[in-house]
């Protein structure tokens, strides 16, 4: 009686995984994939944070945005996740390859996130991304939230970078505009490059506090699995001990809760929850 | 026949329960956003409630306690994608 039982539970767990094949082969991406992530929201929260903290509001330049364009596609394309690429590549070398002359520059990482909103608080949780967010030396922001394949699963990388511009440094001083009936030649002084002292490059970096965040970011994950892991076990054996001594009482399907229980932590662990960098 | 008629239709049942977990473990696949993912999970979890009252209905087997077996079960595998999908987060 135990082993019939025994073969038609492994039958449904055989069915469930077969027609599940069979659908994944042929069914390819028919969700496609998408986050809620967008880069209006992302400046929106971005700035809220700073206005709260007494800062003025960033300001998107394209150039930042077409450099954190350049670093998510690099990513991408030699398949890692760091500030610094396997060929040497530093974020800095994307901010001037776009154009952007900075004086101050900064960058900040994430991966595996759906909303705008726990990107921001991610980042604003991590110490040393917090210190870009709410640095006084930056006027201007760029992001790129671009969707792809990283080290063999698809996901959403967002990449923020900050800057200073050298050019901001040039005062332009014009004359306001008056009419004249009889407009003689007036000399128009133009934009002038002024000679200020400029402070040396500095680099913002955000590695270090890697393990830190990873660990407070994946604390929910692993409390769900190890209660999902427990309750398992335990309707387990209790399934078990019912079976062996041959209990009659009234309940429901065991092996299908277990089941259930087994395609949650499933999917738990084949989940990965937001990481910063 | 009454009997072959039964088994057809618990047949019929543990079919829809076993199609169902596979077309949602597919979706879970074929999503890589973690909300999407939780609202499938909740979406089985359901589901599942509702398979509980057929076929224990069906079976003559339903009672309160069963039922309210089927919801806990439900409600632990919410909980747990909450947490295990970020919805909710200990910070």
């Amino acid at each position: 009686m135990l082993h019939k039982t025994l073969i038609t539970y492994v039958f449904f767990i055989i069915s469930i995984l077969f027609i599940n094949f069979i659908l994944v082969l042929k069914v390819p991406d028919i969700l496609g994939y998408a986050t809620d992530v967008k880069v209006s929201d992302l400046l929106t929260y971005t700035n809220a944070l700073r206005e709260k903290n007494g800062l003025s509001d960033l300001t998107l330049n394209d150039e930042l945005s077409k450099a954190a364009k350049a670093k998510a596609a690099d990513m991408f394309k030699d398949d890692y996740w760091a500030h610094t690429s396997p060929s040497g590549k530093e974020p800095w070398d994307f901010i001037t390859g776009s154009g952007y002359d900075y004086i101050f520059a900064g960058e900040n990482l994430a991966v595996d996130f759906s909303r705008s909103k726990d990107v921001v608080d991610a980042w604003n949780n991590s110490p040393s991304h917090r210190d870009n967010l709410l640095s006084s030396k930056y006027d201007e922001i760029g992001f790129a939230v671009v969707d792809g394949e990283l080290q063999g699963r698809k996901t959403t990388l967002i990449v923020q970078m900050f800057g200073y511009q050298r050019q901001q440094n040039t005062v332009a001083a014009l004359p306001p505009a008056v009419k004249k009936e009889n407009p003689k030649p007036v000399e128009v002084p133009v934009a002038v490059p002024v000679d200020v002292p400029v402070p040396a490059v500095e680099v913002v970096p955000v590695i270090g506090s890697v393990l830190s965040t990873m660990s407070v970011m994946n604390a929910s994950r692993y409390i769900a699995l190890i209660l999902g892991i427990f309750i398992t076990a335990f309707i387990s054996l209790d399934w078990f001990y019912v079976k062996r001594t041959g209990n009659l009482r009234i309940s429901g399907n065991t092996f299908f809760h277990i089941l259930l229980l087994l395609l949650a932590i499933l999917g738990i662990w084949y989940t990965n929850i937001g990481l910063v960098l | 026949m009454k009997k072959k008629s039964h088994s057809l239709v618990v047949f019929i049942q543990y079919s829809v329960l076993v199609i169902s977990m596979s077309v949602a473990s597919l979706f879970f696949q074929k999503t890589a956003d973690n909300f999407s993912r939780f609202y499938i999970l909740v979406g089985l979890s359901l589901l599942y409630i509702l398979w509980g009252i057929w076929h224990h209905g069906y079976t003559e087997r339903l009672d309160k306690l069963v039922l309210f077996e089927y919801s806990l079960v439900s409600a632990i595998v919410i909980l747990l994608s909450a947490l295990g999908l970020g919805i909710i987060r200990f910070f």
